[in-house]
């Protein structure tokens, strides 16, 4: 590195004098040379030097071994440094030349945590010769996954120790706040030395300039305003035609394919057009010409057409792509001059992630964010400060959550006896006896008694224990989308399967429509044939919520209310689908569907409105709105104190106690007239784990009491905004829209259920009539 | 919130009362000390001298080896270093019971035995008893240090299938438990897996080549009461979880071993004497392969002579393929092979005519000694009648071998094979 930047000049000569490193600076400036490089230095002082590297997913894993690979490709011959990928797609030969010969070793968390750690002894020499730990994409790293990761860094950590290795850890982050706060709590050993965070960048930058669009009100009366879609088509043409290359980032998968189509069209009337007043028209070539230049790109897409997307955007042959958050990660695709968000991306920190995407060199960029219609967007409109001049969001771990901690520990016991008086990194010596006996009182690990205190705590049984732990939640099988030759175009993940692969679906791919004409459930595939549709397929779902009291399992009658904890049955109903037809996006057909319901049993804590409060909040509507506004805060605030990710928890509000089946309310989509009607009972607020199994997240917080309900009281009372805002009562739907919540009825209710847990605390009368 | 209140809190927490009605696998044991034990025991090699009790009926009428038997059997079943005996350092004989396979994460090594010999006609069997798993890095650490103190460059493991089960296994759980460093080989030694040779002699001439069986076939050592693998496993972790309850299936599983240890011994030894003295022309021909493995041609071809001398006294007979005929084909094909490996040229290029004659248009052999004509006797006339009376004629060498004689006579076949007539010395 002739000239390397500011921020990678102190990166370097902090890692050389030993220090632990967080670097947090924007999108493509060079963050990778700072692990790359001292790396390399490492293996030529030290061919016994070794380096782990870890990403969250395989394709940045290999992305990165290529990068890593051009620079060690330009060293003598006879000072080899090896790079090699170690994950569930390496071949066993690769495998062993990885563990035996390469330098800098890339695998990803659940490779570490299945794959490495349970066969440690195989890996003994990388280990022992463990340099630098690195950690990129730290903010992924976040809520239930990111504390899995916390105990798999600990895990690793014990065997470094083991092995007489201390690894430097070189963190890397997108923009979030509080990154050295992230990277301790994820590797709390760094704490002795404390981290050097690394955030001012010092990058050439071009002048930024970032425009809000809100669409303008198309009906004075409803305050309707145009389709932020069909705005997004708009300005992103504007910057196509002009020749800005541009990133234009969609919520959904659905809004990319619908972008992706619309561009191509627009593209290829102005070719044909074009080339009609100058050679004649040639509808074909400009198709495909548009075809070329405009791209879609998002999760599903088999990894061959990914990868030959981004090769198209490096290489600059592709222009404009319409894209999921699939991009935001560091994926190698070069400086965009232009970013267009088609609607606020829900956090400030993924907004920032996003629009860096936009600016080469010292260049001038433009980022444009277009809102859409719904209440969180419409606030980010009214206040736009609420981006621009609040710091990003923290990113939450809680690795010492026993639900968590816990299996992981026994992990560790089966890689090796954790002796007794052992202290696990980031756990004191206290804390790990206390876990290990609790484990040992339940059965999960055996202590084996020694003489003067020389006991270890082991598993007994030969099945690895890992096996057993997932980190990412369940993992249900894809579903494969096959065309009539057998091919697979894409995959859809199993939640995702009845939306978007009923019979009947128009499942797109890069804006081409496929028709779905049979489904096979079991099989896991879907049979989709190329069509010309005009409309487009949005399914209806519903959702079902039902709570068995784990103090009382056995009751049958429910009763009138209560509040409680216990095992949570969620069911997902997709009872059928709207046709929408294209450009217009009017409804022009029905049709049923007739497909398994997506089931997840959980853990759950339930709040019911107790019944004077219910009285007095006497309009049925007003209530449930006000309750389904209370608990998107009350997940909200259980999210902060629990650390963990707001998407780690699931909140639902239902007519009448939840042991009887009803319909439920929740945040993601508009509740159909049923709902409604049926939330008319005394509303129950119901917090659920969204991992399969549960992570005692809402458990944990009705635990709290009446303290978390001062807590998110708190915040809705004091919230500065006028009328309510995301922050404080929700973002979402059309739901708190239609029920026309209001600050003093949420804040009438969440005192209601307040009272009741301080009652429940002091006298054990809370809890209703049984 | 401490970690303290948390786990109190989630005893109360759903999900729990499944798990913790499950009853605890903890007991109080009284048992301390290292975590294993050591035992040591001395057999006599000879049948006649009664055995140690713990051995049981299973080795009474077996005769074992004396010390510089096995060296020289060992000698003859793979190739070590100097062949011969390092009388103050003998083999080291060394079978595993483990509670799960190589890469199995909860594989624990449990019962080790490991024999040498301290006397020409005495063994000394030393077996280590894991007591609780967290014992196991105590154990291999003694174990380690009585191995680096018998094994070295001349003194060879002697195991059954070891070399891809015993000795990888091991060598990770003593880096697993830091008793070696990673860097190190901690068993540096030449190592004896007497299941590749079994294979090579025993192949598909019994249900299999388990140790178990050759010790019914070959020994006749038949055990009572044993254990098999899968059983193995599932004793030796109630062994682990509950000592008090499992002590005599753990007996079953240490006389198991002990009689495994010993029986290699005698399985060398088995294998050495039918590899001096096959029982037939199959195991004979199968016996030279595996010479021919160690590349070893001297006693090879030693033991293929009786078949060479048939294939020689059938030359020109008259007589067609029939039986026996492909051993002694297969002999002739070896022979020549082993005779071209060291040079001998013409000696092989006899074997190969011996063989065309034998089995007229042998395709390995006509296109053999038509190569050797053409490249080496560089005779390409002859070649040409060699090769083209193969049964499967290669078409490029035929070509050549037109071009390259030219308008020159082709010698009949008869008459050029007729050259390697005369009867073999």
């Amino acid at each position: 590195m002739d000239h390397p930047y500011g921020h990678q000049e102190i990166a370097l000569s902090a890692l050389e004098h030993g220090r632990d490193v967080v670097l947090a600076t924007s999108t493509a400036s060079g963050k990778s040379l700072c692990f790359q490089v001292p790396i390399v230095q490492a293996a030529l002082r030290d061919p016994s030097a070794r380096a782990l590297m870890l990403f969250p997913t395989k394709a940045l894993a290999r992305d990165q071994v290529e990068s890593m690979r051009s620079l060690t490709g330009q060293l003598p011959v006879d000072a080899p440094v090896g790079v090699a990928v170690y994950d569930g797609d390496t071949p066993p030969a690769e495998r062993r030349a990885a563990r035996a010969r390469a330098h800098a070793i890339a695998t990803n968390p659940d490779m570490l945590h299945r794959g490495i750690l349970p066969h440690h002894d195989a890996w003994g020499r990388v280990l022992a010769g463990l340099r630098y730990l690195v950690l990129d994409e730290l903010h992924t790293y976040r809520g239930l996954f990111g504390s899995h990761v916390g105990n798999v860094l600990r895990r690793l950590w014990r065997l470094c120790r083991h092995y007489g290795s201390r690894p430097q850890v070189i963190a890397c982050s997108a923009t979030i706040a509080e990154p050295g706060a992230l990277a301790e709590a994820l590797c709390p050993w760094t704490r002795e030395r404390g981290v050097e965070v690394i955030d001012r960048d010092a990058s050439p930058q071009g002048p930024r300039t970032f425009v809000v669009v809100n669409p303008k009100v198309v009906d004075e009366t409803t305050g309707v305003r145009r389709d932020y879609i069909k705005v997004t088509r708009e300005i992103t043409s504007v910057l196509r035609r002009t020749g800005v290359s541009t990133l234009a980032f969609c919520r959904t998968r659905r809004a990319v394919e619908l972008l992706t189509r619309y561009l191509r069209d627009d593209e290829a009337r102005e070719l044909s057009g074009r080339r009609a007043g100058a050679h004649g028209g040639d509808e074909p070539t400009a198709r495909r010409s548009a075809g070329t230049a405009i791209r879609g790109y998002r999760g599903g897409y088999l990894p061959d057409r990914r990868r030959e997307i981004e090769r198209a955007l490096r290489e600059g042959e592709a222009r404009v792509v319409a894209s999921t958050n699939a991009l935001e990660l560091g994926v190698d695709i070069g400086g965009m001059d232009a970013v267009v968000l088609a609607g606020y991306p829900g956090t400030r920190a993924a907004t920032w992630q996003r629009a860096g995407r936009a600016g080469r060199r010292g260049r001038p960029s433009l980022a444009v964010l277009v809102l859409s219609s719904s209440p969180l967007d419409q606030f980010v409109g009214a206040s736009p400060g609420f981006v621009f001049d609040r710091v990003v969001e923290q990113a939450r771990v809680d690795p010492d959550n026993p639900e968590i901690l816990l299996p992981h520990l026994r992990c560790a016991a089966q890689e090796l006896p954790i002796a007794e008086g052992e202290a696990l990194p980031g756990l004191s010596t206290d804390d790990t006896a206390m876990a290990l006996e609790y484990l040992a009182e339940r059965g999960g690990l055996a202590y084996e008694p020694g003489p003067a205190g020389t006991g270890a705590f082991v598993v007994h049984g030969g099945d690895s224990v890992a096996e057993q732990v997932q980190i990412r939640g369940a993992l249900e099988e894809n579903f494969s989308v096959l065309d009539e030759a057998g091919e697979v175009l894409a995959q859809v993940d199993y939640e995702d399967a009845p939306l978007y692969l009923h019979p009947g679906a128009i499942y797109p791919i890069e804006g081409q429509p496929y028709e779905v004409r049979e489904l096979d459930w079991d099989g896991r595939k879907a049979s989709v044939r190329a069509v010309s549709a005009a409309y487009y397929t949005v399914a209806v779902s519903k959702l079902r919520v039902r709570v068995v009291d784990a103090n009382d399992p056995e009751a049958t009658e429910p009763p009138g209310w209560g509040t409680g904890t216990g095992y949570a049955h969620v069911v997902r109903t997709v009872p059928g689908f709207k046709k929408i037809r294209f450009g217009t996006h009017e409804n022009i057909g029905f049709g049923p569907i007739t497909l398994p319901d997506l089931e997840l049993h959980t853990t759950a804590a339930y709040w019911g409105l107790p019944p004077r409060a219910a009285a007095e909040l006497s309009d049925p509507a007003r209530r449930a709105g006000a309750a389904l506004a209370a608990a998107h805060a009350m997940r909200h605030v259980a999210a902060l104190l629990l650390m963990c990710d707001v998407g780690d928890l699931r909140h639902a509000v239902t007519s009448g106690h939840p042991s009887a089946w009803g319909i439920a309310l929740d945040g993601g989509r508009g509740p159909d007239a049923l709902a409604q009607i049926e939330a008319g009972g005394v509303p129950h607020i119901v917090l659920f784990d969204r991992n399969p199994g549960g992570a005692g997240l809402a458990v944990h917080a009705h635990a709290m009491g009446a303290a978390f309900l001062e807590r998110v009281i708190a915040v809705v009372r004091g919230c500065g905004c006028g009328d309510g805002c995301p922050t404080c009562m929700g973002p979402s739907t059309e739901a708190a829209e239609q029920y026309g919540v209001e600050r003093p009825d949420v804040i009438a209710l969440l005192e209601a259920l307040r009272r009741e847990a301080a009652l429940a605390a002091a006298g054990g009368e809370g809890g209703g009539p049984r | 919130m401490s970690l303290a209140q948390r786990l109190a809190q989630r005893g109360a927490a759903p999900g729990e009362s499944s798990r913790s009605s499950a009853p605890p696998s903890t007991r109080v044991r009284s048992s301390g000390g290292e975590g294993f034990r050591r035992e040591e025991i001395v057999v006599p090699v000879s049948a006649r001298v009664p055995r140690p009790a713990v051995l049981g009926d299973d080795l009474r009428s077996i005769e074992l080896p004396r010390a510089p038997v096995l060296a020289e059997a060992l000698g003859s079943l793979a190739r070590l270093p100097k062949a011969g005996a390092c009388p103050e350092r003998p083999a080291v004989l060394l079978d595993l019971e483990t509670t799960g396979l190589l890469g199995q994460t909860g594989a624990v090594i449990c019962v080790v035995g490991a024999a040498w010999h301290v006397a020409p006609d005495q063994l000394c069997l030393v077996q280590w008893t894991l007591h609780r798993v967290g014992g196991e890095a105590a154990m291999l650490a003694d174990l380690h240090e009585a191995l680096v103190a018998r094994v070295g460059p001349r003194s060879p493991f002697v195991t059954f299938n070891g070399a891809s089960f015993d000795l990888p296994l091991l060598r990770r759980r003593l880096v697993r438990h830091g008793v070696v460093r990673p860097t190190d080989d901690p068993l540096r030694a030449p190592h004896v897996d007497l299941l590749p040779p079994a294979r090579r002699l025993w192949r598909d001439r019994g249900p299999d080549c388990r140790l178990g069986t050759l010790e019914a076939r070959q020994l006749s050592l038949h055990r009572e009461g044993d254990v098999g693998g899968a059983e193995v496993v599932e004793l030796l972790w109630q062994w682990l979880e509950d000592p008090e309850g499992a002590r005599e299936d753990l007996a079953r599983v240490q006389r198991h071993n002990r009689v495994d240890v010993l029986s290699l011994s005698a399985l060398a030894w088995t294998m050495h004497r039918r590899l001096q003295a096959p029982v037939d022309a199959v195991e004979r021909l199968r016996a030279a392969r595996h010479h021919q493995r160690l590349e070893r041609p001297d006693p090879a071809l030693a033991l293929l002579q009786p078949l060479l001398d048939a294939l020689a006294r059938s030359q020109g007979s008259g007589w067609g393929p029939g039986r026996g005929s492909e051993l002694m084909v297969a002999a002739g094909l070896l022979a020549a092979e082993l005779e071209r490996r060291r040079g001998r040229h013409d000696a092989a290029a006899r074997r190969w005519a011996q063989v065309c004659r034998r089995v007229p248009g042998h395709p390995e052999a006509h296109e053999a000694l038509a190569k050797h004509l053409e490249h080496r006797a560089r005779r390409p006339a002859q070649a040409l009648a060699v090769a083209a009376a193969s049964d499967t004629p290669c078409d490029a060498r035929l070509a050549r071998l037109r071009r390259r004689t030219g308008s020159a006579a082709i010698p009949p076949v008869d008459e050029v094979l007729g050259a390697w007539a005369e009867p073999a010395v």
